[in-house]
């Protein structure tokens, strides 16, 4: 054991912990792009499976994920007047990306805020399945806070574009094994069934503790702030400020040919 | 002591999860099925590998004042490196691992390696020191997650080897094998049958009781 003075105690804490910053970024920077691949995997995977298309029990491989998702029908949305819109390119437009750029994005009004977000982008992507006229399901994208970190999800509708047929989430940082619950399928089988909306048109889903049918999810206990964001999440984007009005149009036409 | 004997005597001798009763709560956390286990073994044999030669190689510029954050330094360093490589090879295995990767940096095995062994021994000697404890747990992970796999849910790596009555076959999986508390009755029946096997792995008892006689009383 070498003589110990100040200095060299700093010298080699300095050293380590240069040389351990240095060793964990290179590993990070260059598998960075491989995880992102799988990201975007994993997000196809969820679309498809909240789209209903993959049977339950069954595990699809990669490549058979990615054409299902390919074959998905995506139209862009313009949350503004509630209509379909061709002014962006589906295959192209990146929702996440827009939520930032100011051009493409709306600012939330404080008191609409649930999901704190701040702002969110002016169109989104929605995923229909269809047989012909009739839209079967829509598939959303939702995200917002939970108790550490934003959560990106999609939520799916049935063909009365009230009743929820699916909820996931593709990315959180939520602490392992507890609000990381939310992607627990015995918590997700509780959102089945579920409606959003009264007779009336009025939002009345809720994420509460005790929560009962039909308006209501229970909250997961030891993760309910988390819990809580997803119910406040939904909230917001099927409201007013979201999906509402343009799920109220669908409802009226019940179809997809609800264009310009 | 030889550098064989260094490889070697961790395997069975000086087990860590057996004999040194370290690193027990990973082992019952990612021993319900095979796979992870597996994977869980590779991660903690790349740790130990490397954070005890990154220690013997800087053992004699470690100031003693700082040493356990130095090592701890490393450790986490470590662990993160190997928990990034599987989220981007083997992400569906790390998303079943989740937390238990990340807790290797608190795993006592690797510490107590470092601290007790690497900090003493040349280069050689640690990497295979690392690597045998490394192997050590392994040998204890994968039965037990391999016989966990079988008896609580009828497969093994996936595949079916007891055909479920729920799928029309004749085994009734033990759920209780899903459960933590089952790796401890098997860890506990394997360090039974391993001092069974090896007497001069029973500690001598600290206390001996004996009956106080009447003299004694007085």
């Amino acid at each position: 054991m070498s003589e110990e003075t100040l200095g060299r105690t700093l010298l080699v804490a300095t050293v380590v912990a240069l040389g351990c910053a240095l060793m964990v970024s290179t590993a990070v920077y260059l598998l960075r792009p491989m995880q992102l691949v799988y990201a975007d995997l994993e997000r196809n995977r969820i679309v498809v499976e909240a789209a209903g298309l993959v049977p339950p029990g069954s595990r699809l491989t990669d490549r058979a994920i990615v054409s299902l998702f390919v074959d998905l029908e995506t139209r862009i949305v313009d949350l503004e007047t509630g209509r379909f819109t061709e002014d962006v390119d589906p295959r192209l437009y990146d929702q996440r990306a827009a939520s930032n750029d100011p051009e493409m994005s709306v600012a939330i009004p404080e008191q609409l805020d649930l999901g704190r977000l701040g702002r969110r982008a002016r169109y989104a992507p929605v995923y229909l399945l269809t047989n012909g006229e009739q839209i079967n399901r829509i598939v959303l994208p939702v995200h917002g806070q939970g108790m550490w970190s934003t959560l990106y999800g999609y939520i799916s509708l049935g063909s009365d574009f009230n009743t929820i047929v699916d909820i996931s989430f593709y990315e959180h940082g939520e602490t392992a094994g507890i609000g990381d619950r939310i992607q627990d399928p015995a918590w997700q089988a509780e959102w089945v069934g579920k409606r959003l909306y009264d007779d009336a048109g009025e939002l009345r889903f809720t994420v509460v503790r005790n929560g009962a049918p039909p308006f209501q999810v229970d909250i997961i206990s030891g993760a309910s702030v988390t819990a809580e964001g997803v119910g406040n999440l939904v909230r917001y984007w099927l409201g007013e400020h979201g999906y509402a009005p343009f799920l109220a149009r669908l409802r009226v036409s019940g179809s997809a040919s609800v264009e310009g | 002591m030889s550098y064989r004997r260094d490889f070697l005597d961790p395997l069975i001798n000086t087990n860590p999860i057996t004999v040194q009763i370290l690193g027990l709560c990973s082992a019952l956390a990612v021993t319900s099925s095979l796979l992870p286990a597996l994977i869980m073994s590779v991660a903690v044999i790349s740790v130990l590998a490397f954070s005890n030669v990154a220690v013997s190689l800087m053992r004699t510029v470690i100031p003693r004042s700082i040493r356990l954050i130095l090592q701890m330094t490393l450790i986490a360093s470590a662990v993160i490196v190997v928990d990034e490589i599987l989220k981007t090879f083997a992400p569906e295995v790390s998303r079943i691992l989740s937390v238990f990767v990340g807790l290797i940096i608190t795993n006592c095995i690797v510490l107590s390696r470092v601290e007790a062994f690497a900090m003493q021994n040349d280069v050689r000697a640690s990497l295979l020191d690392g690597i045998g404890n490394g192997l050590g747990y392994s040998l204890i992970l994968i039965p037990v997650a391999g016989l966990r796999e079988v008896f609580g849910s009828g497969t093994l790596l996936g595949y079916s080897l007891l055909p479920l009555t729920s799928e029309g076959g004749w085994y009734t999986p033990n759920e209780l094998m899903l459960l933590a508390p089952s790796a401890f009755f098997i860890i506990g029946l394997l360090i039974w049958w391993i001092r069974a096997w090896r007497a001069q792995q029973v500690e001598q008892p600290d206390y001996v009781l004996h009956t106080v006689e009447d003299q004694e009383m007085m």
